[in-house]
């Protein structure tokens, strides 16, 4: 079957770039033709999935059972703010990403999931997550099926957040506006070629394709981390690219991704700089309202305990998602007890200071520690490691 | 705002573009004449899955190609490989060929650089164990198809329509080919088998001037450097005992290696050879073959496509038939009667088209011509080293 996944072909770029010719017309007189692009959503959705008739059942099911929920949800909570109803909704609006990631080790659960799953199940989420805050008081089918089923993003994010995305579809772009989106955006996805087809690709085809990499020497997994480690950067933020650069032509200011991350200073930096649309969502979605809680009910009144618990919850969840295999369990785990470490250490350093932070060698030095810090990270991720397991 | 700068992405553009849009002759050019030479022998696969290795070979009058099978890969002293690097004749075997490459795929070979064939001297190694009952069989096809030479064949002009119509029906009837998307319009087109609306072969049209570009600079990589792909048990290296000897002493240096190395067995099969896969499954393989009739297979069909092609081209072509290991397929229950029909098919075939044929069919009830069931030995490879030098030294 002709294979249509999102900017992994030739194909998808000429005919995503056939279909935006009316929309980039219409941006640059100042208009939006929202049935126009209501009709690409319904064509590329179309295009991506029905090579695989499992998926395309899979996204409709999942899609009305979604819609289902953050309706049903939206009105019990108008009525009755009870968490209960809260804890049910969530817990069944993480149902079919959880039979996914839980295929890994049952096949026979193999039948359901469509790409782009865990991308998409964070944006019902969040949407459940601030009915029960009040922040969305409204939503309409054909607003949530726009911003569930955006497809620039559809396949791996940028994450974005409804309210923002709402924004961008009810405000029109001015020409003015319109002109420089257009510019940003075709930027990026030519930036997102370099990144992915030029970078990406010769890393992955002369770094980690070179018997340099054969056996498990010190040495050729030591090559491999960094390699990976590139490939791995260069690979996904193409990809980002790609995705910001398309939202951009159709007139969505999708957030960013990354941040320069391999020139953080520590590992809190880290994950401000790297797939930040996924680390923010963790953060406001996982570890705020843990802490939020927490300290709310008064379970426990140590507040550093509090924040190390929520990051090691943070974390742990982080790498369930990515997967149930061990080697995502296992980066979960490690990144956990990076941050919570370096937190101790920055209290510890505030009072004794031994860690100058104005001095320009001391940070090219945090560099290079957090660079390595983070290569490890991947390398445990990439599965290179799973022979000692 | 920052001031747009349009210039760099018309020059990415134009830079990719002229990249894929490369003519082939220019492609070519990249590769350099060293590289030719080392293929010559590497039996690389990327090289008979791809046009240009081939292309540049053809240009260059001092190699001579050979087009067979998985005896190429048997690279023993007496090979046409070594023996000529010994005794240099004024021409380097270039082999092309593998497991699974019977007569069709080797037209797909030959049909890629088709204008390069007029009057250009090529060896073409038939072996009788292509003409089975089914033939090339999908998934052996599927493994040695290269979509690259299919769109250079389906937009070649150089193919006689109506030959190329053959082909195309031939070709349709493989399900992987019946299954691409891009491929199955434009061959039904060509066969003219099925109606194809105008809209799906513009698409399928342009897709496939595309793909065939874009396949064609990935062969222009692939060939700056190229790799030996034959297991180095089957490698000897040229050795200089070989040098000056006459066709008789030749032929009695092979045979007393054969002998030695092939007495474990009534059947001189390679000692080794026979030991690992044959000596405790014997019983096994008593009349395993006895469902072949040799007499009927769409191999013949195929063989015939690659006549037609080289008769149209005039390309001057000594084809060599290979024998059965006659004592072997007595025992694998293919009888003699049913050999040598395919012979004589083989031999009309090919003298029907008027081409030369060394055939070496006569060794089906003797020794040493073969080393195992199938594959040339030393002794095969003296008769063939022969042949080769009497054919490249004829006045055209």
């Amino acid at each position: 079957m002709i294979s249509f996944v999102p900017y992994a072909s030739f194909r998808f770029f000429i005919v995503a770039g056939i279909l935006m010719i009316p929309i980039i017309v219409s941006g640059l007189i100042g208009k939006r033709m929202r049935l126009y692009n209501d009709f690409v959503t319904v064509v590329m959705i179309f295009l991506i999935f029905y090579g695989q008739p499992a998926q395309f059942v899979s996204i409709i099911i999942f899609v009305l059972w979604q819609t289902g929920l953050v309706k049903g949800y939206l009105e019990l909570r108008k009525r009755n703010n009870r968490s209960v109803y809260f804890y049910v909704a969530t817990a069944l609006a993480v149902f079919p990403l959880f039979i996914v990631k839980l295929s890994a080790d049952v096949p026979a659960l193999n039948f359901f999931g469509f790409l782009g799953i865990s991308y998409v199940s964070f944006r019902t989420i969040e949407m459940i997550m601030d009915i029960r805050d009040g922040l969305i008081k409204s939503v309409s089918v054909a607003e949530f099926l726009r911003f569930v089923l955006f497809f620039p993003t559809i396949s791996s994010g940028p994450i974005d957040r409804y309210s923002r995305f709402k924004k961008d579809q009810a405000v029109v772009p001015t020409r003015k506006e319109y002109k420089e989106l257009l510019y940003l955006g075709l930027n990026k996805i030519f930036l997102g070629f370099l990144y992915k087809y030029i970078i990406g690709y010769l890393v992955h085809e002369y770094w980690m394709g070179s018997s340099m990499m054969n056996g498990n020497s010190l040495f050729s997994i030591w090559m491999y981390m960094y390699a990976y480690s590139m490939y791995l950067f260069f690979d996904f933020a193409g990809y980002s690219q790609f995705a910001i650069g398309l939202s951009y032509l159709m007139g969505i200011r999708t957030p960013e991704n990354f941040n320069k991350p391999f020139l953080s200073r520590n590992i809190k930096d880290f994950w401000n700089r790297w797939h930040m649309s996924l680390s923010f969502w963790f953060r406001d979605f996982i570890y705020m309202r843990f802490v939020y809680t927490m300290i709310k009910k008064k379970r426990l009144k140590n507040r550093y305990l509090i924040s190390d618990l929520g990051l090691a919850l943070n974390f742990m969840i982080m790498g369930f998602w990515h997967g149930f295999l061990l080697q995502y369990i296992i980066y979960g785990i490690y990144h956990a007890v990076v941050f919570i470490s370096f937190n101790r250490f920055e209290q510890f350093n505030k009072k004794h200071s031994i860690w100058s932070k104005d001095n320009r060698w001391v940070h090219a030095l945090s560099v290079l520690i957090t660079f390595h810090v983070i290569c490890f990270s991947f390398l445990i991720f990439s599965g290179r490691l799973n022979f000692l397991w | 705002m920052k001031t747009p700068k349009i210039g760099p992405m018309i020059l990415a553009v134009i830079i990719v573009s002229s990249l894929i849009f490369m003519p082939l002759s220019v492609e070519s050019m990249t590769i350099s004449q060293s590289e030719v030479y080392k293929a010559s022998s590497t039996l690389d696969p990327n090289i008979f899955q791809g046009i240009l290795m081939q292309r540049k070979m053809l240009e260059n009058k001092q190699y001579l190609p050979i087009y067979g099978s998985s005896e190429l890969h048997r690279l023993d002293m007496y090979h046409p490989t070594n023996y000529f690097q010994i005794n240099p004749d004024g021409f380097t075997p270039f082999l092309i060929g593998r497991a699974g490459m019977y007569s069709l795929v080797q037209f797909l070979n030959l049909a890629s650089n088709a204008d390069l064939l007029k009057n250009r001297k090529i060896v073409f190694i038939i072996s009788p164990e292509w003409f089975s009952n089914t033939g090339l069989s999908e998934s052996y096809f599927a493994g040695n198809f290269s979509e690259e030479q299919v769109y250079q064949f389906i937009f070649s002009h150089d193919i006689n329509p109506g030959l190329k119509q053959k082909v195309a029906k031939r070709l349709l009837q493989f399900n992987f080919v019946r299954h691409n998307g891009t491929i199955a319009p434009l061959l039904e087109k060509i066969a003219k088998s099925a109606h194809i609306s105008n809209f799906t072969l513009f698409s399928a049209s342009l897709q496939g001037h595309f793909t065939s570009k874009v396949l064609q600079l990935y062969d222009a990589i692939k060939m700056q450097k190229v790799t030996p792909n034959y297991y180095p048990s089957q490698y000897q290296s040229p050795n200089k005992k070989l040098k000056g000897k006459s066709w008789s002493q030749l032929e009695e240096m092979a045979v007393k290696d054969m002998k030695a190395t092939s007495n474990s067995n009534r059947f001189h099969i390679n000692n080794a050879f026979y030991i690992k896969q044959i000596k405790n499954r014997l019983e096994h393989f008593k009349n395993y073959d006895v469902h072949q009739k040799f007499g009927h297979s769409p191999e013949y069909g195929d063989l015939q496509l690659v006549i037609d092609l080289l008769k149209e081209e005039h390309a001057k072509v000594l084809f060599i038939s290979l024998p059965f290991n006659g004592s072997w397929y007595d025992y694998a229950g293919v009888s003699q009667q049913k050999r040598e029909t395919c012979y004589h098919k083989i031999v009309s075939e090919v003298h029907k088209g008027g081409f030369q044929l060394a055939d070496f069919t006569q060794f089906d009830n003797k020794p040493y011509f073969l080393e195992d069931t199938m594959h040339v030995g030393p002794e095969g490879w003296v008769y063939i080293d022969r042949a080769i030098r009497n054919f490249y030294n004829e006045k055209s």
